[in-house]
This record gives structure tokens, sequence and C-alpha cells, in this order.
């Protein structure tokens, strides 16, 4: 295992720890609430409108029906 | 040698080359742009020719050397690059640019480069992803069709909701008229809606023709409304249809048909249009820039690129620099490939979707992921921190507060916010990590980070910073790990390739802010950088470690700790729940009160800073002492402990920055100096890292899961994936709270203060230095072998001529200068002598970051290299001449204020209070008026920042006051204040209580009675006649036609007279602009030349005691283009 490899593992081991620890000590850090936070936050940009935005695509370029 | 090799070597001799393409597009902006163009006087394929009579010299000689791995051949090689690049510049900005307006000249359309400012039809498609802000989203179009000047005419459509409709299919037989026909079952067919010219008419040829043309002896479907089936001629009525095509509103769009009321008809509505001749835009044309405010409605928040719109609105140029160094909008969008600006889009009829335009389908792919990344950080990540995270990631820079973006500015990380080289070399990093761990061979491994950048690139809006560095980074990668270069040759290499493309893209780039300091960063990290790690850390000189290089460490790491503890980690949420005494440890700003924080000093403002540092300073040389005590030198271990001398080269990298790009470039592009950077930098490049790694890793890793879940159709798999994202971005999260604090922390503490600009002389001087001490070995050897004295004598006349002839500079030929500044809806005029600078009112207020005070006034005083004023003259207490007072005194030294009789502290009023004691009796009955709520807000945000203001401080009261009194150029100069005394009980209390400036210097006068009202000027008549005459005038009041006392006019007699008058978004009681055109009409009928700052920009006068010239901020045939358009809409 080279140094780079070693480092991304590092990286994603330090950020799944901490982030494991920031949520189990602070229960107020979940999707949910977090959602609400940004709901001014470019509003326009959601799943629904990415998902429509991508069948539109596809359906202009002949993928689907 | 291989194929390898020889690519190599050719890459490796071009270099040079390839610099003074670089310098030919240079030479070739300065020559356009400066007023003496002598040696660009020819047409710009003179170059051209040139540039082939060098390459066909260079293959006929010989190769002899002239200079180190310099021969003949490429001595002309390197004239042939440069006169290309001179003509590649000149190329673009006299063919390019004609080709993307279009106006009517003659009465045809042409495309011509002028100002096109009267209302369009743009039918286009949206070519970028939407650049969506707090208040309104930007949007490029790319136009393909064009109606310009369209007559406003009706279009119909057809509605069968309404009213029950009988459809029969008919075969026309006869035309009778424009509106009437006869089928083949015999019935007469009249036009629902339409009634075309009857025959004798004018046009009713043409309109009959129509209809032939469109229905006879064809099958038509008409529409006929079951209750209202004929006319009184017992005519069918009907709207018709043929081959899809309805022929009603066909007739009715071409011009030859007129719409008529019916009240019995319902199947039919009537729609405003427009109508003229269209042009067809088939070369392509530049991008029009429209910006879209929510009020349009629903589809608002549905536009995307690809998006195929209609927009009516005016195409107009976008702003010029109308204040000296001001910001150049237009300058900005021309290297964009934006060439027209429409106006603010408002209402749901200035715009329309059509349908889906012209995608390319990666481009729509790529914008449609970076939406659905965003979607993971609005779930994963709290706001404010989601915007900032946004922002680095993807480009979303809309959401970030202002607040925040402030703070960043303040702490020199701003370069942080906007996608820069910085960010496209960490995702670069990224990908390189990951072939690695899959092993992917140098070849395969070039060509997938190549894709991937690429794309990331067009997902985040293919900025000229992301675009260039993703360019630099697939040209190193290639030199690096394909050649097989060093890493030093393939960076040096890289830098120069990468310039040469985008400027034979867009060479107008080649001035941009993006464009040059995003090169001249890396050109320091790659030329400057090893130099100063050679004297700084390499050196044997005990000296320099002992008081520099230990002590800058010291001072670097000192700042960055206390700067954690003292206000970064009590912002991460994570720490301040584990360890929550940190919470008790108090911050810089309590630790450290602010001592030394005197508003009017400029070098000393924020002082504990300066304290600190050399506080660290000193504790850095007396360490570096004890050390040596034991016979060890500090510096050197340090030298071979990888961290630490991977520390110390950080330090050595920034100092190389700030030397290379910050220190010159900095005052040129944003005025000021963020002292804060260079310390900053050393916490913020290794946490914005990892920020915008992970953030894109979490992103990924959603998106992924979310494909397979709709691959296999499991909702689980869709969960895990948002929730892996979850517990990454909840790290992330804490990493961006800290950044945030970081520039909060950093943004409170240290100063961030105006700058005197680098001319273009001194920026040459400096980079010559420079460039000496970073060649000073082969400059050195050079001199020793060759002894070249011809070539060092070419060297210094060549950069003589550039440094004489060519590079503007600012004029010393004055004695005296005026400025009035265009600041909009207000006042302000800075006049300036060799020694003393006074300033006349500030302006009115404005939106954080973008108040005249701040973006006209400032960026002046920085290009005038203005560090104080002696006296900044107040001369009326309402809003446009206050609004910028508080900015200006907190940002530059003033020795003296004058405010007039009538300011009181009204901290302490409630509204009213404020209307009685300023006697505003007329406002008594209709409180609520923006005139006097703004004049309200203005002075309690004044009184509040004059209560802590510590400088001097005169209310004027007396008839006449001596600013000013100097002798310039043998000739005296005055400067007074004349006060007859205020009018009371008047409508306008602020105005008539106000005061005037006489400025007199030889045989010149000039009078600036800013906001003077009529009663107060009918006073100076009658008490103060003899003071009034003058050779220019401010026009009072900004011009309001209601001011204008012609007994007073007629006493001041001017030869000019300057109008500050411009648009306010702010609420301080603005007029419109017929009544200073009614004003203008009062002047120049009494043979006054009359200036207004919105047409004109500002107007600078020079005085030189005997006579006084003047020049204004947009040029004299811009002005009368727009005056021209002007006068044809008011005519309209």
């Amino acid at each position: 295992m080279d140094a780079t490899t070693k480092l991304f593992i590092f990286m994603l081991l330090v950020s799944l720890t901490i982030g494991g620890v920031v949520l189990l000590t602070m229960p107020e850090y979940r999707i949910k609430n977090i959602y609400q936070t940004n709901k001014n936050y470019y509003p326009q940009i959601n799943d629904e409108n990415v998902k429509k935005d991508l069948q539109k695509l596809l359906s202009k370029n002949g993928f689907t029906k | 040698m291989d194929l390898r090799n020889k690519i190599a070597n050719i890459l490796e001799n071009s270099v040079i080359v390839l610099w003074f393409f670089v310098a030919g597009v240079g030479i070739g902006i300065i020559g356009y742009t400066s007023n003496i163009s002598i040696l660009l006087s020819p047409p710009h394929y003179i170059f051209l020719i040139v540039c082939f009579i060098f390459i066909i010299i260079s293959i006929i000689i010989p190769e002899k050397e002239v200079l180190p791995k310099l021969t003949f051949k490429r001595l002309f090689l390197v004239f042939a690059s440069f006169s290309f690049g001179v003509f590649w510049y000149l190329k673009d900005m006299k063919v390019y640019p004609s080709t993307h307006l279009l106006t009517k000249e003659n009465g045809k359309y042409k495309f011509i480069d002028t100002d096109f400012s009267q209302t369009s039809v743009i039918y286009g498609t949206i070519v970028t992803d939407p650049d969506i802000r707090e208040d309104a989203t930007n949007i490029v179009i790319k136009p393909d069709r064009i109606i310009p000047s369209p007559k406003k005419g009706y279009t119909i459509e057809i509605d069968t909701s309404t009213a029950r409709v009988i459809v029969e299919n008919e075969f026309v037989v006869k035309v009778t008229d424009g509106d009437t026909f006869v089928t083949k079952s015999g019935n007469k067919v009249r036009l629902m809606a339409v009634n075309a010219p009857e025959i004798g008419q004018e046009k009713a040829d043409e309109a009959t023709e129509f209809l032939r043309s469109k229905i006879l002896n064809k099958h038509v479907t008409l529409i006929i409304q079951e209750d209202y089936m004929f006319d009184i001629y017992d005519r069918v009525l009907a709207v018709v249809f043929v081959n899809n095509e309805n022929v009603n509103k066909l007739l009715l769009e071409s011009g030859l048909g007129q719409y008529y009321d019916d009240p019995n008809i319902k199947i039919i509505k009537k729609l405003r249009c427009y109508q003229g001749e269209e042009v067809k835009i088939e070369n392509g044309s530049g991008l029009i820039r429209a910006k879209v405010l929510p009020t349009i409605g629903e589809y608002y928040l549905q536009m995307s690129y690809g998006d195929y719109v209609k927009i009516v609105s005016p195409l107009l140029l976008p702003k010029k620099a109308t204040n000296p160094a001001g910001f150049d909008y237009r300058k900005y969008l021309n290297a964009r490939g934006i060439y027209a600006v429409t106006k603010t889009i408002r209402d749901s009829s200035e715009i329309q979707y059509i349908g889906m335009g012209k995608v390319n389908f990666i481009v729509k792919l790529a914008f449609i992921l970076r939406k659905k990344i965003l979607t993971t950080i609005r779930k994963t990540v709290p706001y404010p921190q989601s915007a900032f995270l946004g922002g680095v990631t993807l480009g979303y820079r809309g959401g970030v507060p202002q607040k925040i973006r402030e703070q960043f500015q303040a702490t020199g990380v701003a370069h942080v916010l906007a996608l820069s080289g910085l960010h496209t070399g960490f995702i670069a990093a990224l990908l390189l990590m990951i072939c690695r761990i899959f092993k992917i061979k140098s070849f395969l491994r070039f060509i997938l980070v190549s894709i991937a950048l690429t794309i990331f690139v067009i997902m985040t809006g293919a900025s000229p910073a992301t675009t260039r560095s993703a360019l630099m980074f697939c040209t190193g990668l290639f030199m690096y790990d394909v050649l097989k270069l060093s890493l030093v040759k393939s960076s040096r290499m890289t830098i120069i390739i990468a310039a040469c493309v985008i400027l034979l893209l867009n060479p107008s780039l080649l001035p941009d802010a993006s464009f040059v300091l995003s090169f001249m960063a890396v050109w320091s990290l790659i030329y400057v950088s090893p130099v100063v790690e050679k004297i700084l850390i390499y050196t044997n000189s005990k000296l320099i470690h002992q008081f520099i290089t230990f002590p800058l460490f010291s001072v670097v790491t000192g700042m960055t700790l206390l700067s954690l503890f003292g206000g970064i980690l009590q912002e991460v949420s994570l720490v301040r729940k584990l360890f929550p005494f940190l919470v008790w440890f108090p911050s810089l700003d309590v630790l450290f009160p602010k001592w030394f924080n005197i508003p009017t000093s400029r070098w000393l403002y924020k002082g504990e800073f300066f304290l600190l540092s050399l506080v660290f300073y000193f504790c850095g040389v007396i360490a570096h002492y004890l050390y040596s005590l034991s016979g060890k030198l500090l510096v050197k271990d340090m030298r071979s402990n990888p961290t630490l001398r991977t520390l110390i080269q950080f330090v050595c990298a920034q100092v190389a920055i700030q030397l290379g790009m910050m220190w010159p470039l900095s005052s040129v592009y944003f005025y000021r100096f963020p002292i804060s950077g260079f310390y900053a930098n050393f916490l913020a490049i290794p946490l914005i890292g990892w920020i915008v790694q992970l953030g894109w890793i979490a992103g990924i890793i959603d998106l992924v899961f979310t494909l397979f879940s709709s691959l296999f159709g499991f909702k689980i798999i869709n969960d895990i994936g948002v929730n892996i994202a979850l517990i990454i971005n909840a790290f992330n999260n804490q990493l961006c709270q800290m950044f945030l604090g970081m520039a909060k922390t950093w943004g409170n503490f240290v100063p961030y203060p105006y700058v005197e600009m680098f001319s273009s002389k001194s920026l040459l001087i400096w980079y010559l230095i420079l460039g000496i001490i970073i060649w000073f070995d082969k400059i050195k050897e050079m001199f020793i072998k060759y002894r070249l004295k011809v070539v060092v004598t070419s060297v210094i006349i060549f950069f003589s001529l550039i440094y004489y002839f060519l590079l503007p500079e600012i004029k010393k030929t004055y004695s005296v200068r005026l400025i009035f500044f265009d600041v909009g809806f207000g006042n302000a005029v800075l006049i300036t002598t060799p020694t003393k600078n006074v300033l006349i009112d500030t302006g009115p207020p404005g939106p954080p970051g973008w108040s005249p005070a701040e973006s006209a006034i400032s960026p002046t005083l920085t290009y005038y290299k203005i560090k104080k004023f002696d006296s900044v003259v107040i001369t009326s207490l309402k809003p446009q001449c206050i609004g910028g007072l508080p900015y200006l005194l907190s940002h530059f030294r003033t020795e003296k204020l004058y405010l007039p009789h009538t300011y009181k502290d009204c901290t302490s009023f409630t509204y009213y209070d404020f209307l009685e004691k300023f006697n505003l009796w007329y406002y008594m009955s209709n409180p609520y008026l923006y005139e006097v709520t703004g004049l309200y807000n203005e002075n309690y945000k004044l009184s509040r920042f004059l209560k802590n203001y510590r400088g001097d401080v005169k209310i004027v009261s007396s008839n006449e006051e001596l600013i000013l009194e100097e002798i310039v150029s043998g000739k005296p100069l005055r400067v007074t204040i004349i006060n007859p005394g205020g009018v009371n009980n008047t409508m306008d209390e602020p105005g008539n209580n106000s005061f005037a400036v006489r400025i007199t210097f030889g045989q010149i006068t000039i009078l600036i009675p800013s906001q003077v009202g009529f009663e107060l000027q009918e006073k100076f008549v009658m008490d103060m006649s003899d003071k009034l005459t003058a050779d220019i005038l401010l026009v009072p009041q900004n011009g309001f036609s209601k001011s204008v006392n012609k007994n007073f006019l007629y006493k001041v007699s001017p030869k000019i007279a300057i109008c500050q008058y411009g648009w306010t978004n702010q609420r301080i009681g603005y007029f419109f602009s017929s009544y200073v055109t009614e004003t203008a009409n009062i002047y120049e009928e009494l043979g006054i030349k009359f200036l207004r700052t919105d047409y004109v920009g500002a107007v600078v006068v020079e005085l030189n005691g005997e006579e006084f010239k003047y020049t204004t901020g947009i040029s004299k045939e811009e002005y009368e283009t727009r005056l021209a358009t002007e006068q044809e809409n008011v005519a309209m």
C-alpha cells in the first residue's frame, strides 16, 4: 500500500469516525432537521426537479419514450 | 531519440517562443488601450505579415548561438511569436466585436459595435447553468434571432374551453377579400376577430393576396363558435386552420389585419405581441446576459441550461467604468464573450419559455449531476455551512450570506469562495489518488483524469480560472506522467502552454483579474518560491535565520495557534459539545482589547494585531538565539525534519505569493490589501483541501447509490447512500464551521486597508526587479560568458520605450484637480492639490460592497495615491451627501470634518422627535415618504458613527469659513465655505439650511452648492452676490428642475454646469430623469454647457490657475450615442 492510498484511507476513516461521533453526540444533526435549515437555500434544486430534468434530457435524446 | 523525447525537446525549446506570444498579446492590449498607440497605428494584419517574414528568415538563416540555448533561428521565431501575439489581440479587437451587436443604419439592420437601447425581442438558448443568487438569477443567452425595435401589436389564441365549438372541414374555391372567402359547399366564411382593409383601402390588395396564398384551393379546418355562428351579413364566422397554422393569427401578426373587439366572441383570446422585421443571426454572435427576478412567476424556478426562450427587453451595452479606476463591467463581460445585457426582467411578459433548444447532452448531464450533488449537500449539511460547501465544491455562490462574503474578503481567503485553480488542484489530487489505488497506468491515468477534469470544469460553469487550471493539470500530467519530464520542467512548461491555449481562444482574457491572479499565483509558486526558499531556508547566513526566517515562522504559527484557540475552535459545534471548557477561553477580541483602535489612524487601526505580531517576532528571535547557544542551527535542523520542512516551505510559498501576486496586484484589482491572507492561508489551504475532497466524495457516494437504487428498485440502497454521505458531511460540516470561524476571527482582528494602487510603470519596475532576482545567476553568467553589451543595451532600450511611451501614467502636470464623481443620485467632489486633499460630500448610501463610497470614491483615492483627507466637508444633511461618510471616515484618515449647523445627535430621537427637531413640518401630514424616512435613517447612522468618532469635528455656523489656503504653482488657491445662514419654514429644510463651497485658483472659480434649495439660492443672491460668479457650477439639488433659481443662475453665469445625477436603489427620495432634462434645457438655453454624470460619467477638471480643462468618464462618442437613443425613446 503506497502513501497515497494510505492518505486516502486515512481521510475516509477520520471522516467516518468523527462524522459518527457527531451523529452520536448530536441528536439534532439529522437529515430532516438539516433539510429544514436549507429550505431557503436553492429551493428549486431538489430531488424531484433533478429527476424531471434528467427525464426531459433522456426523452429528448431518445433514451426513453 | 524516441518520439517521447522528441516531443519533450520541441516543447522545451518552444517555451521562450510561447512567452513572447503572451508578451505580444500584452503589448497589443497596452497599445490598443493607451492613448499613445503610435506603434500600433498600422492595420493589425501588418503584424501578421511581419510574423511571416520573421518565420521565413528563421528558416533561411543558419544556426548560430547568440545567447545560451538561443540561436538566431529561435530569435527570429521569438519575434515572429511576438508579432503574432500583437496581431492576435488586435484582430480580436478590430474584427470580432464588430459582429456582436445589432443596430439600425440607414433603415437597414446591421451588425456594428455601438449602443442599442430600444426594445427588442430576442429568441435564444440559455447556454450556461443559471447563476442563482439570493434575489435574482443571471442567465446567459445565445441569440439566434432578434426583432429589433418591434411595433406593439396584438395576436390571438384560440381557447375552446370557454364555449362549445363546431369543427368543419372545407375546401376553399374563392377568396373575395383579405378576410372573406367562399368554400366548395357554397358557404361564405369570414375570419373571426380580424379585420382586413376593405377593397380600395390601403393594403387591401396585399391582404387579399396574403389570404389567397395561404388558403386558396386548399383544404381548411373551420372552428365555429356554436352560439355565434354568423355575422350580420350571414357569413360564417370562423377561426381557420390550414396545415395546423392559424390563418386569423397569421393575418394579424403580418400587420395586414387588425383585431376587432366583439363581446360575443368567446373562443378567442387577445394577447399583446411585438411585430417587426426579424433578423436571423446565422454566423453566431456575442452572448447576452439577463438578470431575472423571481417576480416572473413559475418559470423562475424552472429555468435551466438549454431552454429556448423569448425575451422582450432593450439590448444594452454593459456599463463601462465611469469613475477613475472604477470597475469596468463591459470589459469583464466582453472577456467572457458577453456583449450585451438586457434590462432586469421582472414580468412574465418579458420572458417566455418556448421549448428546449439545442442542448449538448454531456453539458446538460454535467449540470444535472451538479444539481444532484447540491441536493446531497442540502440534505446533509445545515445552513449556512451548506452554502459555503455548495460554493467551494460546485461553484454555487448565490447562497453565501453577504456577511460571510465580506469576512472572506477581509481575511484574504475570498479566492476560496470562487472556484479556482486551487479547487481544481484538489479535485485533480483526489482523482490521482483514486487512480493510484486502482493502479492505473500513466497514459490511461492521463486520459481518465483529463476527462474527469473536463466534466468538473463544465459542471462548475467553465470559469476562466477553472478552465485554465484544468488545462494546466492535464498538460502537466502529460509532461510529468507521459513524457516523464522532471516536476520543475513540467510545471514551467505547463504554465505557459496553458496561457497560450487560453489566449488563442480568447486574447481579451489577458488583463482579466481571474486570469492574471491565478496565473501569477502559479508563476509565483514556480519561479519566486524557490528563490525565497533559497534566501530564507537554504542560506548559510545565521543573521537571516535569526532575524527573518525563524521569526517569520514563529509569527505565522503563533498567530495561527492563537486564532485557533481564541475564536476558531469555539465555532466548531463538536468541540463545543465535547470540550465545553473551551468556550470559556476568551476570544482574541477579549484577550486583546482594541487599545490602538483609533479610527482616524490608518496604520494603527486594529493595532493589537501588529502588537501581537511583534511579540511573536521577538519570541522567534529569542528562541533561535537560545537554540543556537547549544551550538546547533535551528533552521538547519528544521530542514532535516520532513514535517517542519514542509511547514517552513509553506511559509516561503506564502512570502512568494505575496511578492509575486498579492502585494502588487491586489491593489490594482481590489484597491485593498488583505494582510491576514499571509496568516490565514496557513490554515485555509489544507482545510479547504479536505473540505472540497470530502464534499465530492459524499456527493458521488450518494449519486452512485441513487443510481443503483433506481436500477434495482430498492429504496434502501438510496437510504444507505444518503446516510453514508450524512456521516462524511457531518465531519465536513465541522471543518466548514472551522473555516467560517477562521474567516470571522481573522476578519475582525486583522486590518484590511486601502493601499495605493500600483501604476503600470510601478508594476513594470516591480516585476523587472523580481525577474532580476529570480534569474540573477543566469544574468550573471551571461555577463561573464558573453559580455553582451549590445543585447543588454537593447533590452534597456526596449523596456525604456515601453516605460516612457506605452504605459499610461497619471499626469503630474496639473496644479489642482477636481473630481466630480459619478455616485448615482448624490454628491461627492474631491479637490486635490500636490499636497492636500479635500472631499466635499460623500455620496449617497448603498448596499455593502456596492455603495458609491466603496465602489466609486475609494478606488479613485487609491488610484490617485491619496492616503488621507485634510478636510471632509458635508454641505447638507441630506442622504445624498452623508451616505458614504461612516465608510470613508472608517477607512481613510481625516484631519477635520465640517458639518452644517443643523446637525444634531439623533441617536436618542424617536421618528417624530426627529421630524420636530429638524422642523420638518411639511412632512408631518405624510411622514412616511422615502425622502424623509431616508433622511432619518441616514442621520441616525451618521449620529451613531460620530458618537464614537474621535477626530476633529467642526460645526459651521459662520458666514465664511476658510478650509484650505495655499500657493500652488505660484498661484493662490482658496477653498471656502460660504453660508448666508439658513432659511427656515420652507418645504425643503435640509436643502435651505445647507451651504456652498467656493474654490478659487488664480483666475478660475468653481462653486459647489450641492443641495442648496430654491429659497437659499435667493438668499445667496441677496446677501452674497459678489461671491457667486463662477466658471464651473455644480448644479444644485442633483438637477431637480423645481429648485432651479434663474436669479441665482444669472449671478453665477457659469461656462459649464456639472449635474451629479443617477439612479439609486436606496429609499432616499429619488426623482425621475425628466426633471433633470428640464433643468438641462434651462441651462442650455442660457448657453451653459450641461454635463450629467449619468451620461458622461465622472468629470475630472484640471486647473492651472489660468484655464481649466475637463475629461469625462465616458467618451464623447458614446455619450452622443446614448443621448441620441435617449431622445429617440422620449420621442416615441
